[in-house]
């Protein structure tokens, strides 16, 4: 009886939301060498949204890949990638799709990358590996491909 | 300390149908049969614990055989839980048929003897439908937002149960009595948008089996009388 009435205790208690509600993208940085892709580091990168400058992501930072927060509200989101005051802009277009997670959670945007454009300041091309962003974490979306002779870190 | 003395009155309200006894007169000779009617006040408990639901319930049984009580149940369920992400609400009825066996009653000579240690099925289905309002999103980077509430949507569901409990009369036709129930879920719609919260009757659906408590205060109407060991049926 005292089991039961533990149990049954314990299922009225409040749950707690226990996951991550956060879902960004990841983007890696390669190097086009010789015809394969090697991993690249990016020297004192610094990367804002482009309507809010004041806010950075990444400031001077040495990063081999980014996490980047689509904005919600909207269905493209630009981002800054300052590198040696050169800015290149990145631009991922994408659809929105509401999904329940838990009723402790409650609800989360996902996101469907359609394209990703980039400036060629630095970059060369882009590519979307996976075009789905949900709350797996973990998980690459996107790899940025440097033009090779401005690889600060190329392998 | 508010939490000890929930668990204490929920301790005392468990033991109390088994006090109490010994004053019964087992020398009657007829069985008074009739339809007993109950109230499953664990709502009122639940609704102390958790004030963002409603819960109301109540049965009927007879004796249709010897040891075996046909019973049916019914209850409202009302949820409305505003909490920071969403607030959620729902609202529905169940009912349920099925038959409690009498352990304590195996013998044809229990003569006036009403107190039962039983074991029962039941087949349950609720209609319900709930909706969601006021659904905040929040992202630490882009601030938090909100999207459009989920207008209600209308769902049912079946479900098989097993009952295990005991109901003892504590005064000349009234009973109380406490129930656990083991139910499992033999098919329900699902919103392809919300998950839902609770059903009524069965509970948390979450993983398609739930294990819920009762405990109930019944009244007897006296409505006949017939020779101890014999039904209804076997009158004439």
């Amino acid at each position: 009886m005292i089991i039961v009435v533990a149990g049954w205790w314990s299922s009225c208690r409040e749950e707690e939301c226990d996951q991550t509600m956060e879902n960004r993208a990841r983007l890696s940085f390669y190097t086009v060498k010789d015809g394969s892709q090697v991993d690249s580091t990016i020297p004192n990168l610094v990367i804002y949204p482009e309507t809010r400058p004041d806010s950075l992501l990444y400031d001077s930072l040495d990063r081999s890949n980014v996490d980047l927060p689509l904005n919600p509200t909207h269905h493209i989101s630009r981002f800054i990638f300052m590198i040696d005051s050169l800015a290149d802009t990145l631009e991922i277009a994408y659809a929105r799709e509401q999904v329940f997670v838990s009723h402790p959670c409650g609800f989360a945007t996902n996101f469907q990358i359609n394209k990703a454009n980039i400036s060629h300041q630095h970059f060369d091309s882009v590519k979307i590996l996976n075009n789905r962003v949900d709350l797996n974490e973990d998980e690459e979306h996107i790899n940025l491909y440097l033009s090779p002779p401005d690889t600060a870190a190329g392998r | 300390m508010k939490m000890k003395n929930i668990s204490t009155c929920i301790f005392l309200l468990l033991i109390l149908p088994l006090a109490g006894k010994g004053q019964q007169a087992f020398n009657q000779q007829k069985r008074i049969k009739g339809p007993r009617l109950g109230v499953d006040v664990s709502g009122v408990v639940w609704q102390y614990m958790q004030p963002d639901q409603l819960s109301l319930a109540g049965w009927a049984d007879y004796e249709i055989m010897p040891a075996l009580y046909a019973i049916a149940e019914g209850g409202r369920l009302k949820v409305n839980r505003a909490q920071d992400r969403f607030t959620y609400q729902s609202t529905g009825y169940y009912g349920k048929i099925g038959a409690d066996y009498n352990f304590l009653q195996q013998k044809l000579e229990a003569l006036a003897q009403y107190d039962m240690i039983y074991g029962g099925l039941r087949f349950g289905g609720a209609r319900f439908s709930h909706q969601a309002q006021n659904i905040t999103l929040q992202n630490e980077y882009w601030g938090n937002y909100q999207i459009d509430p989920l207008p209600e949507y209308s769902m049912q569901a079946f479900w098989t149960e097993l009952v295990a409990g005991i109901r003892v009369e504590v005064l000349k036709n009234l009973f109380l009595g406490w129930s656990v129930r083991g139910q499992v879920m033999l098919s329900k719609k699902k919103d392809p948008r919300m998950d839902t919260w609770k059903i009524p009757g069965f509970g948390n659906p979450r993983n398609g089996t739930s294990l819920s408590f009762t405990y109930s205060i019944s009244y007897r109407i006296p409505l006949i009388k017939v020779p101890a060991g014999k039904s209804l049926f076997d009158q004439e």
